[in-house]
């Protein structure tokens, strides 16, 4: 087992952003530091501790002695913020979800049309689950071993992207049943768990594609799914060497441009697709 | 770990008395641990648990397999195969009906067999995931094949303009629903809920209509 305490280099251990202000212990001694700043270092403390434990060992192979020994608390400490070891997972699952859905509802939020906010909020997911491998594990994985609570909270979380999609039923061509965006919604989990159980986390933005294409398909059929999916996948193509516009072009919904393609210069031309139906049946790589 | 599994193939010339024995065991096994599981959860059975609903001894139950998980996992894959076979039969049935009644068969014998066996359908839907990493690979590999199942109505109706990502999202988001209706102990319910299951995807996906 390499250690993998000093969290820089690997990758695998990124920094929960609770905890990204100051690094590691506080000093030994009178320090003048407040009680409160005190106990939230101590508390972050044993939260990356459990994070980094849980994904070493698993959490049943995970003992209150080793959150301990990693975060350097005194076991009276322990015990002061954290009933035991399943209340101690539930409050990093807690924080990991909420940094999480705070994202994807902003993202969601700020965009006005509904294909655009559930483009938007699929982005941010899957960007903060390859920005946080460690979380994505510990929320998607090892939240199934934590027994009923551990699975009551999961739960509440996965419906907590029910309202997203569900808002898409009021628009969509024909009557869908109420457990449409329950089944998106799995759906979408399915594909995450599996990338985590292989270890393949970091691939998950690029599936943003294929994931509009699940997410629109029962909502707006077949042919409306694939125009969003070529789009996606035309502007995720390396750009032209010389044909790179200045400016975004518009698009067919004239929706604005999301910050992130005007950050970069990466940008492709795509012209806006007013009409027209894709030839079908075009080659890919979906084999 | 696992053991070298029972001899189960009966048309193969060298099955014996002995191996009909211990394959009748096996399955004698393998009913009494979905039932224990399906009742008190993975975690709280015990192999004892397992003995005694089986009337059966300590030396037998080790004699076929390692542990505890090691039944759970050979209990697992015995049941999916069985449901793979029912799952494909019902698709496959009458090859002159339209794509979507044939896959819409196929969702049904899957809810049917859920509803038929509550305990089983408890065991691999939802115990499967608290029962340790073997068995958790085990019900990925499982979605996969059921993913792999989806691509032949996907390939027919959509060829490659459907990626075939869409399958194995399919086959999570169906789970999913079977999970926690399981979950809250509305197994029986389940064929019940076939026509919305169509319509939440799968249905658009193997149906024309909606390209004109």
């Amino acid at each position: 087992m390499d250690d993998r305490e000093e969290s820089g280099g690997n990758g695998l251990m990124t920094p929960a952003p609770w905890t990204q202000q100051h690094d590691g212990q506080l000093p030994a001694g009178r320090h003048g530091l407040s009680r409160d700043f005190v106990a939230q270092s101590q508390r972050a403390r044993i939260l990356d501790a459990l994070i980094a434990c849980v994904g070493e060992q698993g959490y049943p192979e995970t003992r209150v002695t080793d959150l301990i020994a990693r975060s350097g608390v005194s076991r009276k400490t322990f015990y002061e913020h954290f009933a035991d070891k399943e209340e101690c997972f539930l409050a990093a699952y807690d924080a990991s979800v909420s940094l999480l859905m705070g994202g994807v509802t902003a993202a969601y939020e700020a965009e006005d049309e509904w294909i655009d906010a559930i483009r938007a909020a699929l982005t941010a997911f899957l960007g903060f689950l390859a920005e946080h491998p460690d979380l994505t594990r510990l929320c998607i994985v090892d939240v199934h071993a934590v027994g009923t609570r551990g699975l009551a909270r999961r739960d509440a979380a996965v419906r907590g992207f029910y309202y997203f999609l569900d808002a898409g039923r009021a628009d969509a061509p024909r009557a869908l049943p109420g457990l449409t965006a329950e089944a998106v919604t799995g759906g979408m989990y399915e594909i995450v768990y599996g990338r985590v159980l292989r270890d393949a986390i970091d691939e998950l933005p690029r599936l943003l594609p294929e994931l509009m294409y699940w997410a629109m398909m029962p909502f707006l059929g077949h042919d409306a799914a694939v125009a969003e999916m070529e789009r996606l996948r035309s502007e995720a193509a390396p750009a032209p060497p010389l044909a790179a516009p200045a400016a975004v072009p518009p698009r067919r919904s004239g929706r604005k441009p999301r910050a992130e393609e005007l950050a970069d210069g990466e940008t492709v031309a795509i012209p806006p697709r007013r009409s027209g139906r894709r030839a079908r049946q075009k080659p890919d790589d979906a084999a | 770990m696992q053991m070298a599994p029972v001899n189960d193939n009966v048309l193969s010339g060298d099955f014996s008395p002995e191996d009909f024995s211990l394959f009748a065991k096996r399955t004698r096994f393998f009913t009494a641990i979905a039932a224990e599981v399906g009742e008190r959860g993975y975690v709280d059975t015990s192999v004892a648990h397992v003995l005694r609903r089986a009337g059966m001894s300590r030396k037998t139950f080790y004699e076929l397999f390692t542990n505890k998980e090691d039944c759970f996992v050979q209990a697992y894959d015995a049941g999916l195969l069985r449901m793979r076979m029912l799952v494909g039969a019902a698709y496959h049935e009458g090859e002159w009906r339209t794509l979507r009644e044939r896959v819409e068969s196929g969702l049904l014998a899957f809810l049917d067999c859920c509803a038929a066996e509550p305990a089983f359908a408890r065991m691999c839907v939802v115990e499967v995931l608290a029962a340790g990493p073997l068995a958790r690979s085990r019900r990925d590999a499982a979605i996969l094949d059921f993913a792999r199942f989806i691509e032949f109505p996907r390939e027919e109706a959509r060829g490659a303009a459907a990626p075939s990502l869409v399958s194995e999202a399919i086959a999570g988001g169906i789970y999913g629903i079977v999970y926690t209706r399981i979950a809250r102990g509305e197994t029986e319910e389940l064929p019940q809920l076939l026509d919305e299951l169509m319509d939440a995807g799968l249905g658009q996906l193997v149906e024309r209509d909606d390209a004109h």
